[in-house]
């Protein structure tokens, strides 16, 4: 219960800072995809089951504030997170080289599905100027801020498991 | 959501599901639209206050970090801008005299007045998409300001976008800068219509497309961009941008050009949200409805010169405009003008700018 709790206030509170705060930290016209490091993250540490869902509740969140119909993010993020899940079993707590190699095909991933559904579904066919404009920017960002951000949430879930041990004792 | 039950699901299964779960989602909110507004406003309840407090502190600290960092480029501007204050308050008086000429030659006439002055309220931006593809942003006005889908925004004296969704404390505004955002336009001086729509990738650069100009109408680089008469969604008269970059599409039929947008979608901090509808927008009050005003339009247009002319009431009206719109387009970061002042000065600009 105190996990899916602090699990919520993450997603929430990174979804209001990707929203807000990061536009005014815009690089290249882009800002660092938050809610996709946290997908990634649980991924990993938690599995394919916990992926999934914080997958599927990030998406939401942008599906209800962004998207004009409901489901089309949630679906994707979900899908990320529960391919993530697969890479559970070579996670371990030190490794960093593991989170960025998966946020850059995760990133790289999303954002292709995205240009696919949205922009070559209505003829827009020029995918190397989205790629420099849009793609590439965002994965760098994107990467960058998982250096500090993966660090943190690796953390939070080590106080998470700790709380659970010592209340199952 | 207890994942170290002892009888666990297969995360397989729980995928599965959920799947489902987004394409029910999917499916229902296409079918019925607006169907799941009670989950929006329950989310937008919770959240909006939220976004609207992180954005109020992030901005602030912004605009701080900005005035810290450009201080002498803030007072070379204001050198700069007090030079040009002299220049335009020499243009407005002769502005003036020939106001006062018209106003004269128009009561000689007795034209109708045909300027609608619009309601609007003054809205914060709080929290803009999060996703890198789309230009939409939410403002801290909803139903309970009598904000509605398809009210206008302006901004900085030109048109930002159109409300999408709306709830109870914020509405969804799509920018005219996104990729599937495009409006009927005039080329005002000329009766042309066009189409200007948005682009991601030409908006990188810093501009939007304009489409379909007729090929007998010759186009000057810089001429103003306002919205046109037939569109339903966007009321007349509006300034979208300046045109540049004029030229012939390969069918020979029609040509294309850039757009330079008036508003700054980069630092889009306070909007105004026009909120009268087209589709109550009357030309006079012999047009009952929009189907009317559409049948009109062919006539308005040709009374184009005259509408525009009649509609800068007084030279006071002028100056405000000439100051604020300056202001406008210098110092947005750091004029923080209040609602009414602003109201005033846009639809000031707005008729202005026809000119």
């Amino acid at each position: 219960m105190k996990r899916s709790i602090t699990i919520g206030i993450i997603i929430v509170v990174c979804f209001l800072l990707q929203s807000t705060v990061f536009h005014f930290l815009e690089l290249a016209g882009v800002v660092p995809n938050l809610l996709l490091i946290v997908t990634m993250s649980f991924g990993l540490m938690r599995g394919r089951r916990e992926g999934l869902l914080v997958g599927f509740f990030s998406g939401l969140l942008i599906d209800i504030f962004f998207g004009s119909i409901l489901g089309p993010y949630a679906f994707i993020y979900m899908t990320l997170g529960y391919g993530n899940g697969f890479f559970h079993r070579i996670y371990y707590v030190e490794d960093v080289l593991l989170p960025m190699t998966m946020i850059t095909l995760n990133d790289l991933i999303y954002n292709v599905i995205v240009y696919i559904v949205f922009f070559l579904m209505r003829n827009r066919l020029d995918f190397p100027t989205y790629f420099v404009d849009v793609i590439l920017p965002e994965m760098i960002y994107t990467i960058l801020i998982t250096l500090f951000f993966y660090k943190i949430l690796v953390r939070i879930n080590l106080r998470l498991k700790r709380v659970k041990e010592a209340e199952q004792l | 959501m207890n994942f170290h039950d002892k009888k666990e699901i297969p995360p397989k299964y729980i995928y599965l599901f959920m799947t489902v779960i987004c394409f029910i989602l999917l499916f229902f909110s296409v079918v019925f639209k607006n169907r799941f507004a009670p989950l929006q406003t329950v989310t937008s309840a919770i959240i909006t206050p939220m976004q609207s407090g992180i954005n109020e502190v992030g901005s602030s600290l912004y605009n701080r970090m900005v005035q810290h960092k450009d201080k002498n480029a803030l007072l070379k501007e204001n050198q700069e801008l007090t030079a040009k204050l002299d220049e335009y308050s020499a243009e407005i008086k002769k502005y003036e005299q020939e106001n006062y000429e018209l106003k004269r030659l128009q009561d000689l006439l007795q034209l109708q007045e045909q300027y609608v002055s619009y309601n609007t309220i003054g809205a914060r931006v709080i929290a803009t998409d999060s996703t890198n593809w789309f230009h939409t942003f939410v403002i801290d006005k909803g139903t309970e300001d009598g904000v509605q889908v398809g009210c206008n925004i302006l901004a900085d004296g030109g048109l930002a976008g159109i409300v999408t969704e709306v709830g109870k404390n914020y509405a969804k505004v799509r920018a005219i800068i996104d990729d599937n955002s495009s409006v009927s336009a005039t080329i005002s001086g000329t009766d042309s219509l066009c189409t200007v729509s948005g682009d991601l990738s030409a908006i990188k650069e810093g501009y939007i497309n304009v489409g379909y100009i007729n090929k007998e109408v010759s186009v000057e680089d810089g001429a103003e961009l306002v919205t046109s008469h037939v569109s339903n969604k966007f009321l007349p008269g509006l300034l979208i941008g300046y045109i540049s970059e004029v030229q012939m599409d390969a069918n020979n039929l029609t040509q294309s050009a850039k757009c330079l947008p008036v508003v700054d979608f980069k630092n889009l901090q306070e909007v105004l949200v026009i909120l009268d509808l087209k589709a109550n927008y009357k030309t006079d009050s012999e047009s009952k409805n929009i189907y009317d005003s559409i049948q009109n339009t062919t006539s308005e247009a040709d009374d184009s010169t005259e509408t525009t002319a009649s509609e800068s009431d007084t030279a006071e009206d002028m100056s405000t405009e000439t100051d604020t719109s300056e202001e406008n387009s210098t110092q947005k970061e750091t004029s923080e003008a209040t609602s009414e002042v602003s109201t005033e000065a846009t639809t000031a600009n707005d008729s202005g700018d026809e000119e």
